[in-house]
């Protein structure tokens, strides 16, 4: 069933967040979906959108799925206005908390680190980028289909894929100077990400030589040197040293 | 201390060289612009035809826009420089770089990172200072320090916290609980020889030596091992609190007429 969006007030945060806390003590704690359309911890957001937590009516399949139906729900407003709108990002998170910490069949839910749920001034970069809602929204208005490298990782056989960011995402998204390069997600999604399987390559996510570990560490090295926001996927990738010519030669680019 | 070396041949841009100002709109609702005056570029002795960039950004943000801004030669000046697409209510930064295009690749003849602009909304004193304080929302913490992506270390009071701005500037006892700490949490950040983010390069690192070699009445020590890091800096902080007499000046009778700012 489909519901105004709304931005969550103060008291609104709060008591999401004493609900979390409740959460980590009591996972058969209910989330206060009470306060989702109550006029002391919500207000309605302008222009109106409405949302629908299943829309095509089952949950979301992916973190893409699910980027790609907020980018879509959200592009009426300027993305740099929303982008730090705590109340909404609250609201959502709130909003589509079955699917972010989903009931086990004993009722009983694995609640992770709050700034997974709840966005927050004051949080820094870092834990920012791991809120479930916001990061998926971000990465897909700031990378379109390039994306799917960041957001397709972690929904291998996994019952519930909007919990979890896997480690392809943790390497790349939690590097600001990574993350806003869209050289450098797009390069990333050439070497790791399958076309075929619609999955990141088995093993891209480990330690190994060529990883996205790796990767990461490298771009940044080169970015000390080459000016590589300005410069072409196939540029970039032709700076990468020979640990990842495995990674190439399965994108075709040798 | 940590020394390293600038493999890659790109030099750093002092501060000296470029001057940006925010420019904020008559209009609420409107963008902040941005004003840069970079002919000082010239100096560097790069060449006249390599390109130059200016990349706006927000601290804790992925947020980021870039702006050519001509070459060395001659800086032209892009006509809209609304800072539209930087989230709104972050820190306004500053990326300048200097690139090279002669080849298909660019190459970064010479950078700054987290240039911080002038602001005619923040006081003169708050600009020079070493440690500037701002308030934020930081939700229950009362402080934290900021020193990712920025240009100095800052020191961050809760906004919700009404007044703690006037207090920290004037109450012996609010100063005392707070500076100390980030103080050495700065101290630690510069002497930690396995800190990769803060080096000798790091542009505050000189001014904040500075600071210290006043305190110790000494330069600070060279190849400090790490297992003495966390000593070097109590003793730092142990002379600093001892200068400024916080508990004395926080007894009930003193008179608090020393202000914080020298």
């Amino acid at each position: 069933m489909s519901e105004r969006v709304r931005t969550l007030n103060r008291d609104g945060i709060a008591a999401f967040d004493r609900y979390l806390s409740e959460l980590a003590r009591n996972a058969l704690a209910s989330p206060p979906y009470d306060i989702l359309d109550d006029w002391r911890h919500a207000q309605e957001f302008e222009p109106e959108i409405m949302v629908d937590q299943m829309p095509n009516g089952a949950p979301f399949r992916n973190r893409m799925e699910f980027g790609v139906y907020l980018h879509r729900k959200l592009s009426v407003v300027d993305q740099s206005a929303v982008s730090r709108n705590y109340g909404l990002w609250n609201w959502l998170s709130l909003y589509f908390f079955d699917q972010l910490c989903p009931p086990g069949a004993d009722g009983a839910r694995r609640v992770g680190p709050k700034e997974l749920y709840l966005f927050l001034p004051g949080q820094g970069f870092r834990r920012h980028i791991r809120h479930l809602v916001r990061s998926p929204w971000l990465i897909v208005a700031d990378h379109g289909d390039n994306a799917k490298v960041l957001l397709l990782g972690t929904d291998r056989g996994n019952a519930s894929p909007l919990t979890t960011r896997g480690r392809v995402f943790e390497h790349l998204a939690v590097r600001q100077n990574v993350l806003n390069n869209r050289t450098i997600i797009a390069a990333a999604r050439r070497l790791y990400f399958d076309e075929r399987s619609g999955r990141t390559w088995f093993g891209a996510s480990g330690r190994g030589a060529g990883s996205v570990g790796r990767y990461a560490l490298v771009v940044q090295q080169l970015e000390l040197t080459y000016d590589t926001r300005a410069c072409t996927v196939e540029q970039l990738l032709g700076l990468l040293p020979s640990e990842f010519d495995e990674y190439k030669r399965r994108a075709g680019l040798r | 201390m940590k020394r390293r070396f600038n493999s890659t041949g790109r030099r750093h841009i002092p501060s000296s060289l470029v001057s940006i100002r925010l420019v904020y709109p008559d209009e609420a609702h409107d963008s902040v612009s941005f004003d840069a005056e970079l002919s000082k570029l010239k100096t560097l002795g790069l060449p006249n035809n390599a390109k130059v960039y200016v990349e706006p950004y927000v601290t804790g943000s992925s947020s980021i826009m870039r702006f050519p801004f001509g070459t060395i030669d001659s800086i032209v000046v892009p006509p809209d420089r609304t800072l539209s697409e930087l989230d709104a209510g972050g820190r306004i930064v500053f990326r300048i770089k200097v690139v090279d295009e002669s080849e298909t690749l660019g190459r970064i003849l010479a950078a700054s990172n987290a240039i911080r602009p002038l602001d005619d909304r923040v006081s003169q004193d708050q600009q020079r200072s070493i440690l500037p304080v701002e308030t934020r929302d930081l939700g229950e913490a009362v402080w934290r320090l900021d020193m990712q992506d920025v240009d100095r270390p800052t020191l961050v009071l809760n906004s919700r916290i009404g007044g703690l701005l006037d207090r920290i500037k004037n109450d012996p006892f609010v100063q005392g609980a707070i500076v100390p700490h980030a103080v050495r949490q700065i101290l630690i950040a510069i002497l930690d020889p396995e800190r990769a983010d803060v080096t000798d390069d790091t542009p505050w690192v000189q001014d904040w030596k500075v600071w210290i070699a006043a305190m110790l009445g000494t330069p600070l020590d060279e190849d400090l091992d790490a297992d003495l890091v966390e000593q070097r800096a109590d003793d730092i902080v142990n002379r600093f609190v001892e200068r400024w007499r916080f508990a004395s000046r926080a007894e009930p009778n003193h008179e608090h007429s020393t202000p914080y700012h020298e």
